[in-house]
């Protein structure tokens, strides 16, 4: 019996080349979708997973004054394990980016700085050396193997020396395996974290990272209850502020923002447009497996006469369904393995398809492709195993007629998901055209970032001295920030208030000329100035600082952080300090002439780009030979700041496109077989002299009323969805309504030429030919 | 083998309501061969899918092999045509996908014979039909007459106790005709009860009793004179 199901399924795919093309195609598009998001959410929730003591790892957070982030004190952890049995282990981990020489080859490396702790708490695993020993020699180091590449090629780096920026030579005690792709913590070589000295680790300067391990069974709610404390405690820096230390697990630092939604809102958004696409192919398999039931009309007649049970049919109909959605599938894993390294640009991750390694993707291949049977051949089974034998027999040509509500329910479903994934995708391009356009308040083009290092920072006058002088070099400054990201956060103290009135703000240490190198305007007072020997105690306040302080005339006004008092000397104009999803912060600027700051930016001339470069780069040649010139263009910096949303945008577009295919793709096959089905129709009415156009519109009509009420159901739902999105922006554009029409109008005519094809061939068909066809 | 009391079929649309079939008493017995003819609309067909079991009536009695079977469900009347009733229709109803072969095998696949019971059953139905030799054709590449054939074919194969004509003669020319018609004398022969709906008197005369219906009434029953005894 079997054997006679699948001759009849294959034999009548055969013989209905186009629908079995569509519904194949479809199937297999809509399933290679769903498998390349599958991968995509596999890889972004393994992150962090891959550690033997996942469960009992915790990275220390704090928050202050209810905002949250990931670096904590430096002190803490010894703390932490000193006060708490249940923490057994713990590490600080903190990167540096370093230039690391040995012999002609020097390289900029990540060098983590951890404690002895760090190698026993996560599976980073060493291939040669003992974890116990290796790090425990202050000035010793351990690399990845890819790192040692870079140094040793074909000799043995055990017992040899890296020298790390240009200070230090650290004897190599280790090579460990290279970190996964899918490790939040990234480094390239660990160094012990007491090489930056013991006196900075007793500090409460929240400027590491920390992580802790647990005993087994603990009581996590209790044990966070105790430690949240911790830093209120022993910072002695801190009299009446609220500052919380809790513990996060280690699998949910990718996915889980401190304080948003963080990555795991994409997965959401994948996981539906995954679902979406599958069901856009399973709709298109229902509508024209009912649409041609006619065909199959006598075939369940017979069946039935002969003595088929109903049993019988549904398992003959979903038996066949399944068999399309396997055949499909293979076509499936065939179009992942071919679109996989495109995808792998797109999202910019590494992601592998080895069905035979992953055992869980099996499971959800074989899932996807029983569920899509199961789905696209549901209502057929059920529909084609009620007829009733006489039926079927007498009307084998109109039993089709039976479902029309329920396939222009599906049809207007696959057109309302149309017009909402368009109208996202003109609403998000919007957006991020908003976003490169917009007036940030200060000007970032045509300034370069280079990176503060020991040789500059002993010659940082002479070399700022030697590059101001040449005409291509509009300005120099130094600070510990760009203007595009200030994020630290100080409480601060200001006139007219107690000791117990602090507020928090975001705070830059910032050189001479920042604000003129930025092109940022004062609307008060004056910037930071070599002619006023005290500026270095005082204050620059942006307008939300202002505005936030209360302070009706700011200038000469008391300021402080940490109640370091000063006054304060300008206020600077309002502008982006974070990116465009925050709204406008408080930010203080103080001056500091010790040069400790992170970067140097120089404003050159945009018309004379190549020789400013060149200048730079044989000042930095003199002045900090031990280092390789490198630097990057703000701009870039600032593209990155959204390379997330820009890249998310561009796989929802594609996704879009695809849906939007799908839908096409069935609708054509619908519009071929409604044109088929009314030949007798169309053949008479224009014996009795309807014209082509008139039959044109005849057939296109009902399609256009469904695209018609789809834009009615999707408009409301898009709006709501993408307010919400959008609120995700501080600043954003507004939604208005010619988005509406314009996804409307453009899944109209898409629809239309789709359509169209098949209802201009029926038209201009003879008449005769028409009429035979019956 | 076949007895209805009172039979009654009404269809019921939005505003009318047709009788079909209005107090039909019938009896049929075993190895009879019953010709039903009457005009266009009288009830023949809806007669003739009653009594093969594809239809329910509205009202009155049907036994079939001495069971009465008129409320059973779709379930318990599809095991009873499986292994009793063979149909033969006017548009022969055969599966395009299906070759000669395949469609006769179908009945057989469905009261779960082996593959080798079902081969040879099959050839020799094939054989006696005189289309062997077009096994492995579609029936698209099939004359009219040959179509037939395998639908009857079709019907037999499962060496039903009856086997339900409906005009099967009807989409054929007088040659063909006659062929079929042969072949069911034959069957009647070896001991099947045949009833066929028959708009042609001269077909009418291979029966044995010819019964006239109109407007859903037996207005007449008689018997050929060669049968009578």
């Amino acid at each position: 019996m079997l054997k006679n199901y699948l001759k009849t399924a294959f034999r009548n795919i055969k013989k209905y080349k186009l629908y079995s093309f569509i519904n194949i195609s479809g199937l297999a598009v809509g399933m290679a979708c769903c498998i390349l998001i599958f991968l995509w959410i596999q890889d972004e929730i393994s992150y962090d997973r891959f550690h033997q003591h996942k469960d009992r790892l915790y990275r220390v957070v704090s928050s202050l004054e209810g905002e949250w982030t990931s670096t904590s004190p430096w002190a803490i952890n010894d703390v932490l394990k000193k006060d708490f049995p249940e923490v057994i282990r713990s590490t600080r981990f903190r990167t540096f980016h370093f230039l690391t020489d040995r012999q002609e080859k020097s390289h900029y490396e990540d060098v983590g700085f951890v404690d002895l702790d760090f190698l026993h708490m996560f599976s980073f695993p060493l291939l040669r050396g003992d974890p116990e020993t290796a790090l425990s020699s202050r000035e010793s180091v351990v690399i990845t193997k890819e790192a040692a590449q870079r140094y040793f090629k074909n000799e043995d780096p055990l017992g040899k020396f890296l020298t790390v920026n240009n200070s230090i030579d650290l004897k190599v005690t280790g090579i460990l395996k290279d970190v996964p792709s899918n490790s939040t913590l990234q480094f390239d070589m660990l160094a012990p974290v007491k090489l930056l000295g013991e006196e900075k680790l007793r500090t409460w300067a929240l400027e590491t990272s920390a992580y802790v391990m647990l005993e087994k069974n603990v009581s996590l709610q209790e044990l966070r209850f105790k430690i949240s404390g911790t830093t209120m405690k022993y910072d002695k820096r801190i009299e009446n502020q609220t500052v919380v230390n809790d513990l996060q697990p280690i699998s949910r630092m990718h996915l889980h923002g401190l304080n948003d939604a963080g990555g795991i809102l994409y997965i959401y958004i994948f996981s539906g447009i995954a679902v979406i696409i599958l069901l856009i192919a399973c709709i298109n398999f229902i509508n024209l497996t009912t649409a041609k039931s006619g065909k199959r009309a006598v075939e369940v007649g017979m069946r039935k006469v002969i003595g088929a049970q109903r049993s019988h049919l549904i398992k003959q109909f979903f038996g066949e369904a399944v068999f399309i959605s396997l055949v499909a599938f293979l076509l499936a894993i065939l179009l992942v393995s071919l679109f996989l390294p495109s995808f792998n640009q797109l999202t910019q991750k590494q992601l592998t398809f080895d069905p035979v390694e992953n055992s869980t993707l099996i499971l959800i291949l074989l899932g996807t492709a029983l569920f899509t049977g199961i789905v696209s051949g549901s209502y057929p089974a059920l529909l084609f195993s009620s007829f009733s034998p006489i039926q079927a027999l007498r009307e084998s040509g109109s039993l089709s007629f039976k479902s029309p509500v329920l396939r222009r329910v599906l049809v207007i479903f696959q057109f309302t998901v149309a017009v909402g994934l368009i109208f996202s995708a003109i609403v998000l391009q919007k957006q991020m055209t908003f976003i490169r356009n917009k007036d940030l308040g200060f000007d970032r083009s045509h300034v370069l970032r280079l990176p503060m290092n020991k040789d500059v920072q002993g010659h940082y006058q002479a070399f700022k001295q030697s590059l101001v002088k040449n005409a291509d070099i509009l300005n120099v400054t130094s600070a510990t920030n760009t203007p595009l990201s200030i994020g630290n956060i100080n409480p601060v103290y200001w006139e007219g208030r107690g000791p117990d009135q602090y507020e928090v703000m975001n705070f830059a240490a910032v050189d001479y000329d920042y604000f003129e190198t930025f092109q940022m305007d004062l609307t008060k007072g004056r910037t930071f100035s070599r002619d006023f020997a005290t500026d270095e105690k005082n204050y620059i306040i942006n307008e939300a600082a202002v505005r936030f302080t209360g302070l009706g005339s700011p200038i000469g006004k008391l300021f402080s952080i940490w109640k370091r008092e000063g006054r304060i000397i300008g206020v600077v104009k309002d502008f982006h300090s974070r990116s465009l999803h925050d709204e406008i912060k408080p930010v203080v600027f103080t001056l500091t002439t010790n040069w400790s700051h992170n970067y140097i930016f120089v404003r050159i001339n945009p018309e004379r780009i190549q020789p400013a470069l060149q200048t730079v780069q044989s000042s930095w040649k003199q002045f900090a030979s031990g280092y390789p010139f490198e630097y990057v263009f703000l701009d870039d910096v600032f593209e990155r700041q959204y390379q997330t949303d820009q890249r998310m945008g561009l796989i929802i577009n594609d996704f879009t496109l695809l849906a939007i295919f799908l839908s096409c793709l069935g609708l054509f096959g619908l519009a071929s077989y409604m044109a088929e089905r009314r030949t007798k129709e169309i053949g008479i009415r224009k014996v009795l002299g309807a014209s082509v156009s008139s039959v044109a519109l005849m057939l296109s009509k009902d399609f256009t009323r469904w695209v018609l009420i789809a834009n009615a159901i999707a408009w409301p739902v898009a709006w709501y969805v993408m307010s919400r999105w959008m609120q995700n922006y501080a600043y954003r554009i507004r939604i208005s309504w010619w988005m509406f029409f314009l996804a409307g109008g453009l899944a109209l005519i898409i629809a239309l030429l789709t359509v169209g094809y098949q209802s201009v061939k029926a038209a201009t068909a003879n008449p005769g030919d028409s009429l035979r066809y019956e | 083998m076949i007895k209805t009391e009172n039979l009654k079929k009404i269809y019921t649309t939005e505003e009318v309501e047709t009788t079909a079939l209005n107090n039909v008493n019938l009896d049929i017995k075993a190895g009879e061969y019953v010709a039903i003819m009457g005009p266009s609309g009288c009830g023949k067909s809806t007669l003739l899918n009653v009594l093969g079991l594809i239809d329910k009536p509205t009202d009155g009695k049907y036994y079939f092999l001495e069971t009465e079977v008129s409320a059973f469900s779709e379930r318990r009347r599809a095991n009873l045509r499986k292994s009793n009733i063979g149909f033969v229709f006017q548009s022969f109803n055969l599966i395009d996908e299906l070759t000669v072969f395949e469609n006769v095998e179908l009945p057989l696949l469905y009261l779960g014979f082996s593959s080798s019971d079902r081969k040879k059953r099959v050839n020799d139905v094939l054989e006696q039909m005189e289309i062997m030799a077009r096994n492995n054709h579609f029936p698209q590449q099939l004359s009219g007459g040959q179509q037939q054939r395998v639908a009857v074919a079709r019907a037999v194969v499962a060496r039903p106790k009856l086997i339900l004509a409906d005009e099967p003669t009807g989409n054929l020319d007088s040659a063909h005709g006659e062929e079929v018609m042969k072949i069911l004398g034959e069957l009647h022969e070896a001991g099947t009860t045949i009833v066929m709906v028959t708009h042609s008197p001269s077909y009418a005369e291979y029966a044995n009793r010819t019964v006239h219906l109109f407007d859903g009434h037996i207005v007449s029953e008689n018997i050929q004179e060669e049968f009578m005894i």
